[in-house]
């Protein structure tokens, strides 16, 4: 019986969400800020990761995501895949904002060789080897273990090999094994 | 010595996957999207998917409504498409496509009316609103490869 109830109540909280990305298509902003209040905080953590520690920069492009995404909606033709479409928005802007340079935002009150996640990390040792890790590296260690993309994914995004991706992420293993020895 | 594999991925597992922002950028956000929406592409998409509406309506009700049944279905439908249809812009300013891109998707959205409209025509032949819909949604296909021609003058286009 319990396990009925939550599969329902799963399959309600489904049906809500791609209902929201419906009206939201359609103009509603109220549905857009609803899908705003239930995936940023999905996206927080792998933006900030990405940023290196910049939690300033990782705000940033949290922001410019969901104005992109509110701006292609349009072009989304499949509502339950909202949050995936939404993760690339994301990384796209990352990875699109590091290749042209962008200065990094000044976070006054972060140590930037030490920078701490704004959540209790219960692992801060690991958290920092991963800021620490070189750029390429950091990048696919990110959305290969901590976002569930792919290697093929990886590539076309950061457009390289997928070979490279995977000497990226053997590389960041080895760094963050020394690290944390 | 390192770190073992096993504890390692033992170690990224663990990690947060979720947190909120720690600033509530919902302000932010919406001023920046204050703009109007440009309806562009989809229009023609929500004028294929208020016949898909329509049709989905009609399948609710059956195959053979009653006669008054049918008028007022007819009506109500008909209603309906029609609001939505007036909640777009002028669809001619999306059939002069701005890209390629633009017309596929349009052309695959119109194609999934028609086929919704056959399907639906096939089980309740002769209704003149299903024939109506269809007519239209035959309209639209003709003003679509009429601007994927006027389209491929600009530049090469292949549908």
């Amino acid at each position: 019986m319990e396990t009925t109830a939550t599969a329902h109540d799963s399959e309600a909280r489904v049906a809500d969400a791609d209902a929201d990305v419906e009206a939201a298509q359609r103009g509603d902003r109220r549905a857009f800020e609803r899908l705003y209040r239930r995936h940023a905080a999905l996206l927080m953590p792998m933006l900030w990761r990405m940023a290196g520690g910049d939690r300033g920069l990782a705000e940033d492009w949290l922001q410019e995501t969901f104005v992109l995404a509110w701006r292609k909606l349009g072009q989304l033709r499949e509502p339950g895949a909202f949050g995936g479409w939404l993760k690339r928005l994301a990384v796209n802007i990352a990875l699109t904002e590091k290749r042209r340079g962008r200065l990094k935002t000044v976070d006054s009150d972060a140590d930037p060789s030490a920078p701490e996640p704004p959540w209790p990390a219960a692992d801060l040792d690991l958290e920092r080897a991963i800021a620490a890790l070189p750029e390429r590296a950091r990048q696919v260690m990110v959305l290969f273990h901590l976002s569930d993309l792919g290697h093929a994914e990886i590539a076309e995004l950061m457009e390289i090999d997928p070979g490279t991706s995977k000497a990226q992420l053997h590389r960041a293993r080895q760094l963050l094994k020394e690290a944390l020895a | 010595m390192t770190l073992d594999d096993r504890e390692l991925d033992r170690r990224l597992a663990a990690l947060t996957r979720e947190s909120a922002p720690g600033a509530d950028h919902w302000p932010t956000i919406e001023r920046r999207i204050q703009a109007p929406r440009r309806w562009g592409l989809p229009v023609a998409a929500s004028a294929a998917a208020a016949l898909v509406l329509a049709v989905a309506a009609l399948r609710v009700v059956g195959p053979g409504p009653e006669p008054n049944e049918a008028t007022d279905l007819q009506a109500v439908v008909s209603a309906e498409a029609r609001a939505m249809q007036a909640s777009a812009p002028d669809e001619t300013d999306v059939l002069r496509a701005r890209s390629p891109e633009a017309l596929m998707r349009a052309w695959s959205d119109n194609q999934s009316a028609i086929e919704e409209i056959e399907a639906a025509l096939a089980r309740d032949p002769g209704n003149p609103l299903l024939l109506e819909f269809l007519a239209e949604a035959r309209l639209r296909q003709a003003r679509l490869i009429n601007s994927s021609l006027t389209l491929s003058t600009q530049a090469r286009m292949t549908l």
